[in-house]
């Protein structure tokens, strides 16, 4: 039997002041997956999870959420943690998780009861009673993203999860978001931080100017690129100098350059011919970032990492 | 349907008891009934006051026996026909100069004297600020005729008896009727429209709790903009009528221990209880309306300024409502009145004004039907303008999110 993607959606577009935040979007995130979007502030990612959701209707194109074409009507199977986030702050804590389980049908006293089982197991039992204006930002963030667990949905999307925790609450969401995948849940968390996805996804899209430039596992990612090679000899130069594709860099009195397509045995070869003499090589496989800035370009990438910075500065 | 109600509900649940169960709810229940207090209070010592102020005085410059017969003669009358319909009457002793004496006391500020009578009841002289066939001058004749023809009365020593008048009571007349339920219609027309306009401004305000909370996203994400809406309106017109019954209450237990009995208001053509529920009912169904159109205009609004903004020209245009309205109850039959029956504002000021004047039934069935759709549209535009304006759905000039 074949199962149907969590979500799939087809040439989706969405327009504002007549830019396209949403440029001709393709996208089908598999049941059961952790998926990652990837991209620089503005890329266009929380306009996509908004669409994807049904907060707002594309300008064209078609979207499914686990099978509905309707998004609303698969509410009750979806948890949807924005970037923004967003609680009463006059609610007890017990009472704003049971409430946004209500939202999703389901039953308040139900909801009562696995909030304060969530709240307890978190470290956070004594709070239940306290009103959410009393509570930590990173401790409200987590009792939000209680909430949009709490009804055991199908789908859980995650809009910048990361955004403003800590290294420990990080780690904590981490194991929470594997957690949940375990159980059968689909994933899908948009993030400009690459690390949280190299470590968490399954498959990721990444998305620039409102544009898919790749879709697929993290490993094809990778495999766009070549291995790259390190080497420092104790020759400074010699007939295996030949050996090194014109690409090659000399950086430290490191040699840096991709393993050419004949591989590791030829070239191990000529130098050794060649009097290289080796005293340090290492093949290493390229990271996700690597990936990320031959892909989506050397200015998303620095716009991812000046996101990035502008955050953990404003965290400090 | 089934999960657009439940959703609904979550969202009404959740305003009732944050309201209700807040520890302001007190001061919603307690301000109206602060300022009905203090008005009753300061309108009854006001009223007393005004009552003194008011009274006509007339000065008698006669003897005292003159002044006796004269003062009789006017009790009397005022026992037939009202003692505020005659002046008050004081005596003084004649002065040697009656004309000096006379504008000595229309000149003394503390007196309140209106004219001064001079001359007894035979040779009778007003002097003061009187029109010579103005009211004043009428009853000041009045009463000196009776205490005449009393005194020729008592000379003849021949009594008259008072003239029995046979009363036959009808149980009512067609005028006397429409005049009374009129008053009935209007004094329900006043009341919808007071407690609409106190209560319904609410809603101006109700989604900037969300807004500026940055709930909004998991709501809509989670249900249907209208049943958000929907949810809202409901919880808030909850939230009125337990304000409502309860200023009732305490109103109708003042009103039975003031006037010992209870109040005395002329019966509407459906009855007391069916007017009651339907005064009930097209409180509701006015507050629901114009609470979605308040919602759907407020929800558009970005801060509390923008709010404030808007309450003047929308309290004006509830003013306007009010006014077609009141002339509809003047004729309730006439195009003027079928036209604010059928206009959905207007509808259920005008159709309360219908029930105490008509005892048809069925175009309240009608109306209600009406007025519910018209609940139904206007929901349903103000979430269709959110979507579009605040949500950025559609395509709008805006910027992406």
């Amino acid at each position: 039997m074949q199962v149907s993607p969590a979500i799939e959606a087809r040439g989706l577009v969405k327009q504002f002041d007549g830019k396209r935040a949403v440029d001709g979007v393709d996208l089908t995130v598999p049941e059961g997956s952790i998926f990652g979007i990837l991209g620089p502030n503005g890329a266009g990612k929380t306009t996509l999870l908004r669409i994807l959701l049904g907060i707002i209707d594309p300008d064209q194109g078609e979207r499914r959420l686990l099978g509905h074409a309707n998004p609303l009507e698969a509410a009750h199977l979806v948890g949807y943690l924005p970037e923004e986030r967003g609680l009463y702050p006059a609610m007890k804590t017990r009472e704003a998780v049971a409430f946004m389980g209500a939202l999703r049908g389901l039953p308040i006293k139900e909801g009562r009861t696995r909030a304060e089982g969530l709240l307890r197991d978190n470290g956070l039992g004594d709070y239940a009673d306290k009103p959410i204006k009393s509570l930590s930002k990173g401790m409200a963030q987590t009792v939000q993203l209680f909430g949009t667990i709490i009804h055991r949905p199908r789908l859980i999307v995650l809009d910048e999860p990361f955004s403003g925790l800590d290294a420990i609450n990080q780690a904590r969401l981490e194991s929470l978001i594997r957690a949940e995948r375990a159980e059968g849940a689909t994933i899908i968390f948009s993030t400009h931080v690459i690390a949280h996805a190299e470590r968490l996804c399954e498959q990721i899209a990444i998305i620039a100017g409102g544009k898919i430039r790749f879709n697929g596992t993290v490993a094809e990612a990778r495999d766009r690129l070549e291995p790259q090679v390190r080497l420092r000899t104790r020759s400074e130069d010699g007939p295996w100098r030949a050996a090194l594709p014109a690409t090659a860099e000399l950086r430290d009195g490191l040699w840096q350059f991709e393993l050419p397509h004949s591989g590791i045995e030829p070239l191990l070869r000529a130098l050794i011919d060649g009097g290289a003499g080796i005293e340090e090589l290492s093949i290493e496989r390229p990271g996700l970032h690597d990936a990320f800035v031959a892909i989506a370009g050397p200015q998303a990438a620095m716009e991812m990492r000046e996101s990035l910075g502008a955050e953990l500065e404003a965290a400090q | 349907m089934m999960g657009f109600l439940r959703a609904a509900y979550v969202i009404g649940r959740r305003d009732f008891v944050s309201s209700v169960y807040s520890r302001y709810f007190i001061f919603f229940l307690l301000g109206p009934l602060v300022i009905i207090g203090i008005s009753a209070l300061i309108g009854n010592v006001t009223q007393k006051v005004a009552q003194q102020s008011t009274r006509t005085v007339v000065a008698v410059i006669s003897s005292q026996a003159e002044y006796q017969e004269i003062n009789q003669a006017r009790d009397r009358l005022g026992a037939a026909i009202g003692d505020r319909s005659l002046p008050d009457l004081v005596q003084y002793e004649p002065d040697y100069d009656v004309s000096a004496q006379t504008r000595d006391l229309l000149a003394a500020p503390d007196k309140r004297i209106v004219a001064v009578l001079t001359g007894g009841a035979r040779a009778p002289v007003l002097t003061g600020s009187v029109d010579k066939d103005g009211g004043l001058r009428k009853e000041v004749g009045l009463i000196l005729d009776e205490a005449r023809q009393h005194r020729l009365l008592e000379s003849s020593q021949s009594t008259v008896s008072p003239t029995d008048v046979r009363v036959v009571t009808t149980a009512e007349s067609a005028g006397a009727l429409a005049r009374a339920r009129s008053a009935t219609a209007g004094a329900g027309q006043l009341l919808l429209f007071f407690l609409t306009v106190l209560l319904s401004g609410m809603l101006l305000s109700n989604m900037l709790e969300e807004k500026s909370n940055k709930v909004i996203e998991v709501l809509a994400a989670a249900v249907p903009v209208d049943a958000i809406f929907f949810g809202k309106i409901v919880s808030m017109l909850a939230i009125s009528l337990v304000g409502v019954t309860v200023w009732l209450l305490a109103a109708f237990g003042v009103i039975v221990i003031w006037t010992a009995g209870g109040p005395s208001l002329p019966e509407p053509a459906v009855g007391w209880p069916l007017f009651v529920i339907m005064l009930f009912v097209y409180f509701s169904i006015n507050y629901l309306l114009l609470g979605a159109l308040f919602l759907g205009i407020g929800s558009q609004a970005a801060s509390v300024r923008e709010v404030q903004t808007l309450s003047m020209p929308i309290t004006v245009g509830q003013m306007l409502i009010f006014v077609l309205a009141q002339v509809a109850s003047a004729a309730i039959h006439s195009p003027i009145g079928i036209i604010a029956a059928i206009f959905p504002f207007s509808s259920p000021l005008t159709m309360v004004s219908r029930a105490a004047q008509s005892p048809e039934f069925w175009p309240h069935l009608l109306a209600l039907v009406w007025q519910g759709l018209w609940v139904w549209i206007v929901v349903r535009l103000g979430a269709g303008l959110f979507r579009r304006n605040v949500l950025k759905s559609g395509s709008v000039t805006a910027r992406p999110a």
